[in-house]
């Protein structure tokens, strides 16, 4: 086992232990840079679901966007994989470059109030580049506490009892009826107060109050 | 805001607000994200955008807040569309083949480089004549020798043959002793 001096995020020095897993991944990233499709497969398969599930899902909203921005992540990645450079810290930090920028580009192309404005994505990616970048289980955790965090802001921007609603019936995933019982209210009351609920958070999100 | 807090919806509020519950439902009975797709599509033709818009925006929040993770199939398909669109890695029988092809490129030029330097080198027929004293050339002979049938009844190509043979053999034989071979 080798030890080697990297900067954490954000300027953070210390020491890393270079495992048998990094050299694995190393190699797969020349073989991948050298043409080698099957290695770059390996690589795409290993970290895909991740670009998903945290980078792409969250700031797209729905599976069909999520789908298509992996897709045209991994054809970026295909074409740009010769101009990766080996920094030891994985793979996985410049493969999320890739699909953020791909996911700003699909949430500046949208018509519709979006949770994340691209603008804010931007500058997240800038701030994050200019910093020495950190290690994968880092963004990981950090795309999750991030989404939502944008989240609680703007619920915070709302009256308290749509916000509740919100939380119970959209992020908890719990049945209609029993989140009316829940507040007290018929369940006709509730259809209406999570309508009230959503259209405020929208236009609070839309007006830039969150 | 509590219970008599709540205004009293109007008519409109109260259809879009069931019109939203019954969007999320729809999406709440389909099992995989991209079935909720199509669930919302289904629901595009009913004039309901109002509906629809904050139902997506619902299952943006949903999914921000807890993302579904993508299942390894559909990643391994669009893993693979993406490589099957990648250009393909130099196969070592092209190495070869252009490896060959170098080498014979090497060998033609070595070749002509060689030739360069013994055409430079290489000494006129003259010179090389001169070397050699007169005396020890073949004098071209008269090929009336050569000739036993009576004139005219040879062919006129046939005699020019013979005497064709006969001169070239003498000037091989002189060009061999001027090289010294004789």
């Amino acid at each position: 086992m080798q030890l080697s001096l990297v900067t954490a995020y954000p300027l953070t020095v210390m020491l890393r232990c270079v495992t048998p897993e990094d050299a694995e991944e190393r190699e797969l990233v020349l073989r991948a840079k050298a043409g080698d499709r099957p290695a770059l497969g390996i690589l795409l398969e290993r970290y895909g679901r991740d670009l998903y599930r945290h980078v792409l899902l969250p700031r797209l909203g729905s599976d069909a966007h999520a789908k298509d921005a992996l897709s045209e992540t991994y054809a970026k990645v295909v074409e740009q994989i010769g101009r990766f450079e080996w920094q030891g810290k994985g793979i996985y930090p410049w493969l999320r470059t890739i699909a953020f920028r791909v996911a700003i580009d699909q949430l500046r192309a949208r018509k519709r109030t979006t949770l994340f404005a691209p603008e804010d994505l931007e500058r997240q990616l800038e701030k994050e580049e200019k910093g020495a970048s950190p290690e994968t289980n880092y963004f990981e955790d950090h795309d999750r506490r991030d989404a939502r965090a944008v989240i609680e802001r703007a619920l915070g921007k709302i009256n308290p009892r749509y916000r509740e609603a919100i939380r119970l019936r959209v992020l908890e995933d719990r049945p209609r009826e029993l989140v009316a019982q829940e507040l007290g209210v018929t369940v006709a009351t509730f259809d209406v107060l999570l309508h009230r609920s959503l259209t405020a958070l929208k236009k609070a999100l839309s007006s830039g109050e969150s | 805001m509590s219970g008599s807090e709540f205004p009293k919806p109007s008519a409109k509020e109260a259809q879009e607000a069931q019109a939203l519950a019954n969007a999320l439902s729809r999406r709440e009975r389909t099992s995989s994200p991209a079935m909720r797709e199509d669930a919302r599509d289904e629901h595009r033709g009913d004039g309901d955008v109002e509906a629809n818009a904050l139902a997506d925006f619902a299952r943006d929040l949903n999914v921000a807040w807890s993302p579904s993770s993508l299942d390894a199939a559909s990643n391994k398909t669009l893993v693979a569309r993406a490589l099957a669109r990648a250009p393909k890695k130099r196969s070592s029988n092209v190495v070869l083949l252009f490896g060959a092809a170098g080498l014979a490129a090497g060998i033609a030029a070595a070749a002509a480089f060689v030739l360069l330097l013994s055409k430079a080198g290489d000494t006129s027929v003259a010179d090389l004549a001169a070397r050699v004293p007169p005396s020890a050339y073949v004098t071209s002979a008269s090929t009336e020798a050569l000739f036993h049938e009576p004139y005219g009844s040879v062919r006129s190509s046939d005699r020019i043959d013979r005497i064709a043979t006969r001169r070239a053999s003498d000037l091989r034989e002189n060009r061999f002793r001027a090289w010294g071979l004789r």
